[in-house]
């Protein structure tokens, strides 16, 4: 597990991409395809740009996998696309 | 260990070793294989031939993550800690997960007082390495792998940064460096590995070293005179 702070920051920028590609798409609701392409997206945005490298390599040497790194991210996705469905959802109909 | 790119062959049978209480210096041309050597080391590159033994453990497949829990650090090359919170948050991040008491002397010995407030990318490439080292030191890991730590660094920092692995070394840290600078990284070593024609030789002692004709000849070239 990544310390806090680093917990805290993934979280921040999942949203901010998410609630980006929501906008972006003009699309209240993905489909599964759209959400899993959203969360393709999130990941390759929130994780593989130049400065996320030496992030990566301090948390490596702190014990803390890329797959775990992944996991938080994808958990937020999940998450915040579940509570956007449940509220947008109730919203459209 | 051995590694190839395409047809291009950069390690054939080469190794190295990190021993307790030791700095040992991979040497070489470059394009000799010394970084490949470390990547190898920490799982970065596969190799395709060659195992890494950790603590008298093999690994076919070593993971940074994996050996970091079990002692290792790695710094690479021109690495420094990330830009996401000041210097001083990462470093006690780093004390906080492995509980280390060395937070403030760290802090002094390589004097970063005045930049614990600030992000990496607002300091210096001599600055941000400081920085980058006292995160290794504050984990007062087991083993450090520290690629080209005096690259582009002013003499002052270097005998700075040298002195602070000499520290960690003393401590009982087993130490494995790489670069070109030679005075530097001579003056701080105990043992010299030659990168070379796709292998490697162990030198001994830097005196050893440096009085080895063909070292000498291949790869102090000018250092020779004087």
């Amino acid at each position: 597990m990544p310390p806090w702070p680093y917990v805290r920051a993934f979280i921040l920028r999942v949203i901010i991409v998410w609630s980006a590609l929501h906008v972006l798409s003009f699309s209240l609701l993905f489909t599964l395809r759209g959400f899993l392409l959203a969360a393709a997206a999130t990941l390759t945005l929130v994780l593989l740009d130049a400065e996320r490298r030496n992030e990566r390599r301090l948390l490596a040497n702190l014990g803390v996998s890329r797959p775990a790194i992944g996991a938080i991210v994808l958990l937020t996705v999940m998450s915040l696309e579940a509570i956007w469905r449940i509220a947008a959802g109730g919203l459209v109909d | 260990m051995g590694k190839s790119f395409a047809s291009h062959h950069v390690l054939k049978a080469a190794s190295f070793w990190a021993r307790e209480g030791q700095i040992t210096a991979l040497m070489g041309r470059n394009g000799s294989g010394k970084t490949t050597l470390l990547h190898i080391a920490v799982g970065e590159v596969k190799p395709d031939t060659g195992v890494v033994r950790f603590r008298s453990q093999a690994y076919e497949r070593p993971r940074l993550p994996v050996l970091a829990r079990r002692g290792l650090y790695y710094l690479e090359a021109r690495g420094r800690l990330p830009g996401t919170f000041p210097i001083g948050a990462q470093l006690r991040m780093i004390a906080e997960r492995f509980g280390g008491q060395a937070f403030d002397r760290v802090v002094a010995e390589l004097e970063i007082e005045h930049y614990l407030e600030k992000r990496s990318h607002e300091l210096s490439g001599g600055e941000s390495r400081r920085a980058a080292l006292a995160g290794a030191m504050i984990r007062e890991p087991l083993c450090l792998l520290v690629d080209e730590p005096f690259a582009g660094i002013a003499p002052k920092d270097q005998e700075m940064i040298g002195r602070a692995l000499r520290r960690l070394a003393e401590e009982g840290t087993a130490i494995v460096t790489t670069g070109h600078d030679v005075a530097a990284l001579l003056a701080v070593v105990d043992d010299v590995i030659w990168c070379v024609a796709w292998t490697t030789h162990g030198l001994g002692r830097p005196q050893d070293a440096r009085s080895h004709p063909e070292f000498q000849r291949d790869y102090l070239g000018w250092h020779l005179e004087g």
